[in-house]
């Protein structure tokens, strides 16, 4: 009986500590607990380019130059052109090499040590006109174009890559967003180039904004934008610098001297309208005038903003641009007509890493503003030989900005920023062919490399 | 089962013994999901999983069929244990890491509960045996409505709820024309890219008819080609015409970033000599054909006559099994 009651008992006590174990253990099996977390980084890493190329678009006029140089460490040769006629350009460090290409739009190229640094320009001295040469992207942004008689532009897709590329032209009107077919699925065979004249393809009045997607391959886009007034006999043009993305705040640099026209041209590609304060930078402080109202820009459309006394006062005051802000992202550009010369003013980008511009002949002075922070920056002017001419060590402060005068023979211009990223621009003027504006941007020394990896799908 | 496993041990693919059968990485479930019958969130609602659990704790209660129950629940609790040990594990794969099978482990837990459920009811019904006639019918006819609830709810829910089609559809991110050139011959291989840069990028090559069930074990175990490496790494990165001729060497006739394609890689494709456009589909799937000369030279494998050796021996043991099972003469005299 004893031993009964003792096995009855036993397989109890097992009936309740089988279930408690099994639960027990399955409660703490979890899933992934054995995993290492190894597969978790797999970011990007920086590497050094092997390849580049940056795109001059097609001249604009007499006493036309194109210069390039490197700002890597290396010296070499590199190739100039585009399509199979090529020719070699040799670079040093700091010193500017002319490129003889013709009147067409050049790629420059740099391989292995030189790719990375390749800074290149070109310019027109009459009338004066300069623009940085840009390498080719996905997509850009175009603020204040015209298709109209007396305002009209052209914009050239250069394709620098042996690929086919394919790009949309999406324009907004004053009216709201146009559809143009023939500036959609714009097709460019590799190394070559194609203008689409906006007065031909697409007449009308007013401003325009463009969005030049490219969906397949790469291209550089440049936009060379004309004031023709008819009767008077002026004609200008000038290259018109585009911006990567809209934005909440745009920052213009490069306001001309002297009694003329200002527009300023708000493109709001959005949906929601949005109000946009206009300010004032000085190298002193940023202001907002007191009898500009806030801007409202409807969806959709594009909204120029006339400013000719207000800037005309202002630049003799010493501004050197404007600050737009806005709720929602806008696009900006400034047209200005001044004497007999245009000159484009496009939104600036922020500078976070040395950078440099090749400084077309002129009076030039290097302006700044809206640094991010309190930091630094080193400002270096070279001739053409390459030879060092100044340097100078700026504070960086937001909401101060700076004017800087660059000696006479200034062929080349470094910016360095130190724990601060800055906006730049370079202001060339000549009493007898106007104003041309370059802004600064970040230069291309390192590339993504993707971790790839061998999958299992 | 030795030409198999043994090659696997040989060849250093020993964690393969640890894999369920099937597209690697493999699921991983959470033990309360193995006690409820789901792997992975696969598996009809968890309510219903609750079920055979319960009536397995409740087939505790007759001392009458206690011992053999215990006997279940001892063979699901090392189970348990077993899974819990498991979940420890990550096991290394040429790309990535997979948690060790649980499906087995899941057959044996459920069927350890299902078998104590099963030892139990015929003692249930007997519980109370001075129970009038038409008590006992009905409580063995409950017994046997819940127990078949289980099923025929769990098959419904497969038929209604779940996914019922037993074959798998081509994958739909390769254009049907790509797929078809790779039936052909070997070197019009598909070159797949997935991911984008910032989280990285896994590649694949299809050949044939794709992997076949039974070779993701073989092709997750495998050497990774370290040619084939450099070049895909050249091609994401900064592609160049060499790496697109060393492609065609590779038997590789298309390339297909399949949607969402990585904008960055696929501009950098776009404009690489060597590399057509081709059409897809879906509009946001990128593919490109070379245009280069393809080799089958690189697409080889070593045989393994160790593997042929064993499977000699097993088809000879097969056959001598065979014999040995059959009727045999001294039998066949005294018949």
């Amino acid at each position: 009986m004893k031993r009964g009651s003792m096995a009855i008992r036993g397989d109890l006590v097992l009936a309740v500590v089988l279930p408690v174990v099994c639960v027990a253990a399955l409660l703490l099996t979890h899933p992934g607990a054995g995993r290492t977390g190894a597969e978790q980084d797999r970011a990007p890493r920086l590497a050094p380019l092997v390849a580049a190329s940056v795109v001059c678009p097609s001249g604009l006029g007499s006493g036309d130059r194109t210069f390039t140089t490197t700002m890597s460490a290396a010296s070499g040769s590199v190739s100039a052109g585009l399509a199979a006629e090529t020719t070699p350009v040799e670079v040093r460090p700091q010193r500017v090499s002319r490129v003889r290409g013709g009147g067409g739009p050049i790629v420059v190229s740099g391989a292995e040590a030189l790719a990375p640094g390749l800074v290149a320009g070109r310019s027109t001295s009459k009338p004066l006109a300069a623009t940085d040469c840009r390498p080719a992207s996905s997509e850009q942004w175009f603020t204040g174009l015209g298709s109209g008689a007396t305002h009209n532009s052209v914009i050239e897709l250069v394709n620098p890559n042996a690929g086919r590329a394919v790009a949309d032209v999406v324009l907004w009107s004053q009216a709201g967003p146009l559809v143009i077919p023939e500036l959609l699925g714009l097709t460019v065979r590799g190394r070559a180039s194609t203008q689409l004249d906006l007065g031909a393809i697409a007449p009308r009045r007013g401003e325009l904004t463009a969005r030049v997607f490219v969906g397949r391959g790469r291209l550089a886009v440049h936009v060379a934008d004309s004031v023709d007034e008819l009767g008077t006999g002026l004609e200008a043009t000038d290259w018109l610098a585009p911006q990567s993305a809209p934005q909440r705040r745009n920052v213009l640099l490069g306001l001309t001297r002297g009694e003329g026209e200002r527009l300023l041209v708000l493109g709001n590609p959005g949906d929601s309208e949005t109000r946009a304060t206009i300010r004032i930078i000085t190298p002193r402080a940023v202001f907002a005038p007191s009898d500009l109202e806030p801007v409202i820009v409807p969806p959709g459309s594009t909204k120029p903003i006339r400013l000719n006394d207000l800037l005309a006062e202002a630049s003799d005051q010493g501004a050197i641009g404007l600050v737009v802000e806005s709720s929602e992202p806008l696009t900006a550009n400034l047209r200005q007509l001044v004497g007999d010369d245009l000159s484009e003013v496009a939104a600036t980008a922020s500078v976070s890493a040395a950078t440099a511009a090749v400084v077309p002949a002129g009076k030039a002075r290097l302006l700044l503003a809206d640094a991010d922070g309190v930091g630094a920056a080193t400002i270096t002017a070279y001739d053409a030989e390459g030879e060092e001419l100044t340097s100078s060590t700026l504070d960086l402060i937001p909401d101060v900005g700076a004017n800087v005068g660059l000696p006479s023979g200034t062929a080349l211009v470094s910016l360095s920023p130190e724990r601060a990223s800055v906006r730049a621009a370079l202001l060339i003027v000549d009493r007898t062919n106007g104003v041309a504006v370059v802004p600064f941007r970040d230069l291309e020394f390192d590339g993504l490399i993707p971790d790839a990896r061998p999958g299992l799908f | 089962l030795a030409p198999w496993w043994l090659p696997a041990l040989t060849h250093g693919a020993g964690t393969a013994l640890l894999l369920d059968a099937g597209r690697l990485p493999g699921s991983a479930s959470s033990g309360i999901e193995l006690l409820t019958g789901r792997l992975d969130g696969l598996g009809a609602p968890w309510w219903l999983g609750v079920v055979v659990p319960v009536l397995a704790v409740l087939a505790l209660v007759p001392r009458v069929s206690r011992i053999p129950v215990l006997i279940c629940w001892m063979v699901a609790a090392v189970t348990a244990l077993l899974a819990l040990v498991l979940s420890f594990l990550d096991l290394g794969l040429v790309a990535g890491s997979s948690p060790a099978g649980q499906g087995a482990l899941l057959v044996v837990l459920q069927g350890a509960l299902v078998v104590a459920c099963a030892l139990a009811a015929p003692a249930l019904a007997e519980v109370r045996v001075s129970a009038s006639r038409l008590r006992r019918r009905a409580l063995v006819g409950t017994i046997a409505v819940v127990a078949a609830t289980v099923p025929v709810v769990g098959l419904g829910w497969f038929l209604v709820a779940g996914q019922p089609d037993l074959d798998e559809a081509g994958d739909a991110d390769i254009p049907a024309y790509m797929v078809q050139s790779a039936l052909v011959d070997p070197e019009h291989g598909i070159l797949i890219i997935r991911g984008d840069v910032s989280t990285g990028l896994r590649y694949a090559v299809r050949r044939d008819d794709g992997v076949r069930l039974g070779e993701d074990e073989i092709v997750a175990h495998s050497a990774g080609d370290a040619t084939l490496d450099d070049v895909v790494d050249t091609l994401v990165s900064r592609p160049t015409p060499a790496a697109v001729t060393a492609l065609g060497e590779a038997g590789i006739e298309y390339v297909v970033l399949p949607s969402p394609a990585d904008a960055a890689v696929s501009a950098e494709l776009d404009a690489t000599a060597g590399l057509v456009a081709a059409s897809a589909e879906d509009r946001q799937t990128r593919a490109w054909q070379v245009d280069r000369p393809l080799s089958a030279d690189q697409i080889t494998g070593s045989r393994s006559w160790v593997r042929i050796l064993l499977l000699v021996l097993q088809f000879g043991a097969l056959a001598a099994l065979a014999v040995l099972c059959g009727p045999h003469a001294a039998q066949r005299r005294r018949q």
